[in-house]
């Protein structure tokens, strides 16, 4: 057995001890997304403005995933059509606490893709939800090529989630990182 | 430019026991083709089952049999997994699925969470499957199929059927979750060549 399969196996049983509702790493397709979706709407809570958010947050996330990441699935089949685009891949996290859930997306990236990401989530954080609408509104009047690769989704999810965003770029090596983001919902509406 | 502050932020979701989400996602670049943890019921297995059996195109015989156990594993969470996650009207089991690949095998990994008093029943089953070579197991699930009905839940025909298609053991792993329950995994490599 390799050491790579042992740590996977070791790995999972470290987190089921933990209270992890969904994990998944791996292609972010639409079939997959559908189905975890599908998942999140339903199963979370009891609450159904809790699951809505849930549901809108993982919408946001996972697109950026899907568009952005480094790491790209390619398939035979897809290589076999000279236009096909890979799709990306990720990793997605819901795992609950006492009074809140938390959701946090990761995907590998590099610096010069990343900076501007970064310099939103500073500003993201620093507004208040009135700043944070007003500069939804200034970024939507903006030309997509001009956002400047952070996204409105993300201002989106600060907004949904009522939290602030939790961010992280961890170095891998080969000038690539890390990039984690993830926010806390609330259980009380 | 990034600062360095910028690679230490504290993270919400990071917990005090657990590893970090750039850990797993790591374990993704090498050998793990994809990995899930979360309900698992029909439409789950059905478009998982369609990715596993994508991702593992280039190997036919490997990939059916892949595809196989991945089936025949997957819903014995759906089915006996003590967590229970409620999707629309049904409850289904939550549990773990991890495919994987290096050089020689794929790998998968099913995982869930059960009671004490089962896990030996589980246990004896797995050192019998193993202690058994191809035409005993035969035989064994022979005599499985033909228990009375009211003993077939303690057959575990998918086990055997798991052995049978893999040609490989079956490597099994407890984690204690609280004083009543543990998690249950199995591990079963299935040669390419």
């Amino acid at each position: 057995m390799s050491i790579k399969v042992k740590e996977t196996h070791d790995l999972m049983n470290v987190m089921a001890v933990e209270k992890v509702h969904v994990l998944y790493t791996g292609p972010f397709d639409s079939d997959i997304l559908s189905v975890i979706a599908q998942s999140i709407e339903n199963s979370l809570t009891e609450n159904p403005i809790v699951n809505r958010k849930m549901f809108k947050i993982f919408v946001e996330l996972c697109q950026n995933i899907s568009y952005y990441s480094l790491e790209q699935e390619y398939l035979r089949s897809d290589k076999e059509q000279s236009h096909s685009m890979g799709t990306g891949i990720g990793t997605i996290a819901i795992q609950e606490f006492r009074d809140y859930f938390t959701f946090a997306t990761g995907n590998v990236t590099n610096e010069k893709q990343i900076r501007n990401v970064i310099e939103k989530c500073k500003k993201i954080n620093e507004l208040n939800r009135e700043e944070l609408r007003e500069f939804r509104r200034q970024q939507r009047k903006l030309d997509p090529s001009s956002r400047g690769g952070g996204n409105i989704g993300l201002i989106q999810v600060a907004l949904t989630s009522e939290n602030k965003i939790d961010y992280k770029i961890i170095p891998i090596g080969d000038d690539k990182l890390f990039y984690t983001v993830g926010v806390r919902i609330n259980k009380k509406y | 430019m990034i600062q360095d502050s910028d690679l230490n932020i504290l993270s919400n979701y990071k917990t005090d026991r657990g590893p970090e989400l750039v850990e797993i996602h790591c374990l993704k670049k090498s050998d793990v083709l994809l990995s899930y943890s979360g309900p698992i019921e029909s439409d789950t297995i059905k478009i998982f089952g369609d990715k596993v059996k994508r991702l593992s195109e280039e190997y036919q015989q490997a990939g059916r049999k892949l595809f196989f156990t991945f089936i025949e594993l997957a819903q014995n969470i759906t089915f006996y997994s003590n967590e229970k996650s409620r999707i629309g009207r049904q409850n289904s089991g939550s549990g773990t699925l991890i495919v994987g690949e290096n050089k020689d095998v794929f790998f998968f990994v099913t995982g869930n969470i059960v009671y004490n008093n089962f896990v030996s029943v589980l246990q004896r089953k797995i050192n019998i499957i193993n202690s058994l070579d191809r035409d005993e197991l035969r035989r064994y699930k022979k005599e499985q199929r033909n228990l009375i009905p009211g003993n077939k839940g303690n057959a575990h025909i998918g086990l055997i059927m798991t052995a049978l298609t893999t040609k490989n053991k079956l490597n099994a792993k407890i984690t204690p979750v609280d004083n009543k329950r543990c998690f249950f995994s199995i591990l079963v490599e299935i040669n390419k060549f």
